[in-house]
């Protein structure tokens, strides 16, 4: 089988945020996940498009995993936004990413993962995941900036296996 | 930047918005309900945010005095976020009326919101209720 990352790639000039994913395939069937916060464990106040950026910096909140079907979508759309790079697996890395990607809470989140032990992003729960389940592959990069993740998938881990 | 809804696009596992700078800005989850905003650049969207059916209450359809349409979502303690803008009424009411029943199906909890309002371009007297639920 093959897993595979996406990531939407962030735009620093404009701060866009982007977004990272993993995804396996068996045979005609891909399984897509993410990892994300919900918007009702912010506090009242920051439960708002113009401040829960900071609240998120400097805290955390619970993380949960889903099934990324925004993430699903950009890759089935193919239009070359998205960077990508995969790894085959066998059955017992399979096996081992499918128990830690199900659906649901899993730890917290924060923008700053490295301030709070144990929380993460969407980039290094992918990160944490893959390396868990098939070996350190993927490189941790600082704080799960997604430009510094981006960097690493253009630059360091090409070329990717074809699936 | 303003939200401008480029479509409205609906597949066999999600319904999505797609903003003219961000596609997939909005994802519902036919399989739980469940919102996904990735909304890309600006200190007006959220980002990785999922909103859960239950805290969702519903779409607004607001009309704008320049004769286009703004979606938003209320979710929360009545809290409304902007999703976008569009000129494309039937096609934004169309998708709501989907994605709603989408969302309620999937409630576990009793909502006692409304769910769709619009007001015509003309009504200076507010929203009115276009589909009560």
């Amino acid at each position: 089988m093959i897993v595979k990352v996406h990531l939407s790639p962030s735009n620093p000039e404009e701060h866009e945020p982007g977004h990272m994913a993993l995804t396996w395939h068996e045979e005609a069937d891909s399984t897509f996940r993410g990892f994300v916060f919900r918007v009702e464990d912010l506090p009242h106040e920051f439960q708002d498009p113009g401040k829960w950026r900071d609240y998120l910096f400097a805290n955390t909140v619970l993380g949960y995993v889903i099934e990324d079907i925004g993430m699903r979508d950009k890759a089935e759309r193919n239009d070359g936004e998205l960077l990508e790079h995969s790894w085959p697996a066998d059955d017992t890395q399979m096996a081992k990413l499918q128990r830690i990607c199900k659906e649901g809470p899993h730890g917290t989140y924060s923008f700053n993962p490295d301030d709070h032990p144990g929380a993460h992003n969407c980039v290094t729960w992918v990160t944490s995941s893959v390396n868990e389940a098939l070996g350190e592959v993927l490189p941790k990069v600082r704080q799960g900036r997604i430009k510094l993740m981006a960097e690493i998938l253009r630059e360091r881990l090409k070329p990717s296996i074809t699936s | 930047m303003s939200k401008t809804i480029q479509g409205f696009r609906e597949k066999d596992y999600g319904m999505f918005i797609d903003l003219t700078d961000a596609m997939s800005s909005v994802s519902v989850d036919r399989k739980t309900g469940n919102l996904v905003l990735q909304e890309g650049t600006g200190e007006d969207r959220f980002n990785g945010a999922l909103i859960t059916s239950d805290f969702c209450h519903g779409f607004t359809l607001s009309a704008t005095p320049e004769g286009t349409w703004v979606v938003a979502l209320r979710f929360g303690d009545l809290k409304s976020h902007v999703l976008g803008t569009t000129d494309d009424e039937a096609g934004a009411l169309q998708w709501l009326k989907k994605a709603w029943d989408v969302i309620r199906s999937n409630q576990t909890t009793e909502q006692s919101t409304e769910i769709i309002f619009a007001s015509s371009p003309a009504s200076t007297v507010g929203d009115h209720l276009l589909q009560p639920h």
